[in-house]
Formats: C-alpha cells, structure tokens, sequence
C-alpha cells in the first residue's frame, strides 16, 4: 500500500515525470565532490524554518533522503560528517521533492534530483564509448557539475580539477547528451575548504576566474555558483550555504520544452495517428 | 436528522509513540461524560467498549501516567455520536492506534487491512505531535552550540588549560566515524516520519482532509 520511500530508479522516475511537469537536476562530478552531500542538504533544510522560496509539498523518496542525511545529524553518534558514497554498483539514483511556492502563484513545481557515482563521470573523461552511456542525461532540465573546492584550494589539485571538469563538460557537450534547453551549471562546492575566512568577494572573484574556463563554450547556457552544503564544524561558512538559492533556481523553472518531444510528420492514414494528431496537435506536424 | 446538517465524520488520530494520543481521548471522555464544560461537545450514543475508554479516564483523572496504547490492544471500534448543539449530531471514530502502528508504517513500508479500511473512510485528521520533538539537529550545529556553550563557561586561563588537557585525554574510541555509524529506518527525524504517514494517508484518501494539530503541555 506505501510506497518505499527510498530513492527511485529509472522506472520510478519515468512514472513520475508522467505525473506532472518535472524538473531533472542531473548532479556530475567526481568521486567525492559532494553530489550526495548536496542532496541530503537540500532535504534536511526543509527540516527547519523556510530557507527558500518554496514549502515542502510532498515526496516519495523520504526515506532515501533519511538514509543519505543521517551520518550529517548528531543522532548518529558521529562527531564529524561523512556522507555515505554513492557506488557505482547502484548505478543511477534520482531523489523525489514536490514543492508548493510560499508566494501567491500557487506554483507546485516537482524535481528529481539525479544522482550517480562519480565513478561513471570519471570512466566518461577516460572514454566516449563509457560517456554515450550516459544517455539518461538528455532529459535533464540542469546539469549541475561539482567542483571540488578542497581540490581548487591545492595548487597541487588546482589545475587537474579545473580541466577535469571542463574536459567532462566537453565530453558531454561532444557526446550530444545534453538538449539544446539543459543549463548546465558549475558548483564549486566546499567552499569553505576553498576559503578559510567567510568572504563572498573572493568566493566571487574566484568564480569569475573559474568561468574563464568555459568561455570556449559559447552556444551553451552556463552559470556558476559557490556552496557549502555542509562546512565543517567550526567554520565561518554557514550551513547549506549557496543551497536555497540553487533550490530556488531549479524550482522556479518553468521552461518544459526539454520534455517534449519534436514534432513528426504524419504520413499515414491510420486511424489512430489521426486522433492521435488531432489529440496532441502540438507534437504532430 | 437530515442529510443536510448531519456530519459524518471519521477522525483518525495519528501520530508517533507518547505523543499524547491516548492521554487526549482520555481527557475527551472525562469531557463528554462531565458536561461540565460550557459549548463543549455532547455525546448522544456510544457505540463500542466503553471499558477501554473508562479505564484510561479514570487514570487520567487521577494523576496516573495514562499508558499508552499498545498494538495488541488497539481500539480500532469506538464510535461516538456527538452533538455540538447546532448541528443534529455527526458520528466521531476515534481508533485509538498505538504510535508504533505509525512508525511501523514507516519502517515496515506497509499497513494492515484493518488500517487500510480505516484510512480509506477518514475524513479528518487528529495530528499529535510531541511538544518534545526537536528538529534533527546537525553536527556542524550541535558541535557550534557546545563550543559557545564552553567558551562562556570557560572563566580563567587555568580553566582553559584543565579544560584543553582533558580534551586530550578524551578516549579515541568515542570518536565515532559518521561513515560507520549503520542507519536503520528506526533513527529518522520523527517529523519525516511524521510527514510520511500523512503522505501516505493522502494519498490513499485521495482528496483534501481537515487536519488538526494537537500538542499537548505537560507530556514531555
């Protein structure tokens, strides 16, 4: 009679999507650079007084949310946050939330948040063959691509997370994964390892250093953004920083078109592809 | 009694375990038997144990802990026909479930046929939430809160010394890797538990439901 709860699979997201217009955020990046973190800040700042421009409305996969939240809460006993990796065995994961806007629009936008191990990303920069597999991405409203900021504060990692991440959006672009509507965004996360000291004018100006690297992508929409979906204790960053904004970005989307298939012209007399033409006109030439 | 003014109602009380749901239909019955309260609803017909019903009252009444309800003894067959003085009456289920039947439906991922039966009739919604129930707080927030907490007891620079000296002294062990610590579905925040059930309950409902939240003083 209930649900699981837990994360959905492709199955599960395709009866979603089928429901109701639904945003896909798709989370890229390498191991360890903060795909699962960001999704389990996301769920747990709804836990507390609003943070966004949006109210929880409803979800299918709470307990998923639960299941990757819990080692961040002191309930688990824990003294530092670890969140539990996504293995590349699980393969691809998409986390459910349906919002209500606290605005007067009635807006009820509805996300999957898409969440794969980084390992996939990894396998994608070493071959295009692994990369062509990825083809779940072509459904994705966003591709948000996390940038480590541990590694950006290395100079020793600096440089090798920078191309990689630029080398991974090459791929995908190359690859023709993304529709032409799919924004992708750059997210360097951790922040707070970047910048010791809370300073959004460097946090910015290493940004505006950042998007030099994608200015070779000129037919593509691409924005940056800064965040520390869970600093570390003692930080003067402060929790989920940068995370409603990105909560608000994705939930104000409006735009479906992604969703839609492209008009076919109908050369058949069939019976049922002339209702079907006259049922959904705007899919049919 | 008309169709026009009657109200048909079947209010499940929902929530988790000592959150107050048993004490609540206690203090009901005590309310409805007295009639000693000014504009308060009047019970006209009880159909069902009144046994379960006044054992609890009486506990209430004097001072005892009212236990809550366990699962092997759920009520689920109380029937009160009430009457607000305006209206003829309407009919009030009051299934008294056990608040680990809910987070049962939470762990388990399924209900019973009784409950299914239940939900499926109900046309309201009585939400207990513990006056107790915290936020699930995180550890970056935990640990801030302790370190200002320390650093405003913290008086002398002896006292610091004392303090960074049995810091160190502080057993390895009890510093547990997040990493390791197992989750079960027993440890979620009670509010997304909470959350769940009423979710589920929409869903099966399938369309709008009154909702009442009820916190109760003194039950922590």
């Amino acid at each position: 009679m209930m649900n699981r709860g837990s994360a959905l699979d492709g199955d599960g997201a395709y009866l979603m999507c089928r429901a109701r217009p639904t945003v896909i955020v798709a989370m890229a990046g390498p191991i360890k650079s903060g795909k699962t973190t960001l999704i389990a800040s996301i769920h747990q700042g709804f836990q507390f007084p609003p943070v966004c421009s949006f109210a929880f409305k409803r979800s299918k996969t709470l307990v998923g949310f639960e299941e990757k939240t819990y080692a961040s809460r002191a309930a688990s006993g824990a003294l530092e946050t670890k969140t539990p990796r996504t293995s590349f065995a699980v393969g691809q994961e998409y986390y459910h939330l349906w919002l209500r806007s606290r605005a007067k629009s009635q807006l009820e936008p509805q996300a999957l948040f898409l969440d794969m191990s980084g390992e996939y990303f990894e396998r994608s920069l070493d071959s295009s063959e692994e990369a062509r597999q990825l083809t779940v991405l072509k459904r994705a409203n966003f591709f948000a691509v996390l940038l480590d900021g541990r590694r950006l504060a290395s100079r020793v990692t600096e440089q090798s997370a920078r191309q990689n991440s630029v080398a991974l959006v090459r791929r995908i672009i190359e690859e023709k994964l993304l529709s032409a509507e799919c924004l992708i965004q750059i997210l360097i996360t951790k922040v707070d390892l970047l910048l010791p000291e809370f300073s959004e004018g460097l946090l910015a100006a290493w940004m505006k250093d950042i998007d030099q690297d994608y200015l070779r992508f000129k037919d593509r929409k691409i924005s940056l953004a800064g965040i520390a979906a869970s600093p570390k204790p003692g930080s003067p960053w402060p929790l989920r920083f940068g995370v409603a904004d990105l909560v608000d970005t994705w939930f104000s989307h409006t735009d479906f078109r992604v969703a839609a298939s492209q008009p076919v012209s109908i050369k058949s007399s069939r019976l049922a592809d002339r209702i079907a033409a006259r049922w959904l006109p705007e899919n049919y030439q | 009694m008309t169709a026009q003014n009657q109200l048909p109602g079947q209010v499940l009380a929902v929530g988790l375990p000592r959150a107050g749901k048993t004490t609540f239909m206690a203090a009901l019955w005590h309310v409805l038997q007295a009639e000693d309260v000014p504009g308060a609803l009047r019970l006209t017909r009880l159909t069902g144990d009144a046994k379960y019903l006044n054992s609890i009252t009486t506990a209430w009444r004097e001072y005892h802990e009212v236990a809550g309800t366990l699962q092997q003894s759920e009520e689920l067959g109380i029937l009160m026909s009430l009457t607000d003085g305006v209206r003829s009456g309407f009919d009030l289920v009051f299934p008294d479930l056990a608040g680990e039947t809910f987070q049962q439906q939470w762990t388990d991922r399924e209900w019973s046929a009784d409950f299914d039966s239940l939900a499926s009739k109900t046309t309201g919604l009585l939400v207990f939430v513990h006056p107790c129930m915290v936020e699930p707080l995180e550890i970056y927030e935990a640990r801030k809160f302790l370190q200002l907490e320390e650093e405003e007891q913290k008086e002398t620079p002896e006292e610091q010394a004392d303090d960074a000296d049995s810091f160190k002294q502080e057993p390895a062990t009890e510093k547990k890797d997040a990493a390791s610590a197992f989750w079960d579905a027993r440890d979620a925040a009670g509010q997304v538990q909470l959350v769940d059930v009423l979710q589920s309950l929409l869903e099966r409902v399938g369309r709008k439901l009154r909702v009442s939240v009820i916190i109760q003083r003194g039950i922590c």
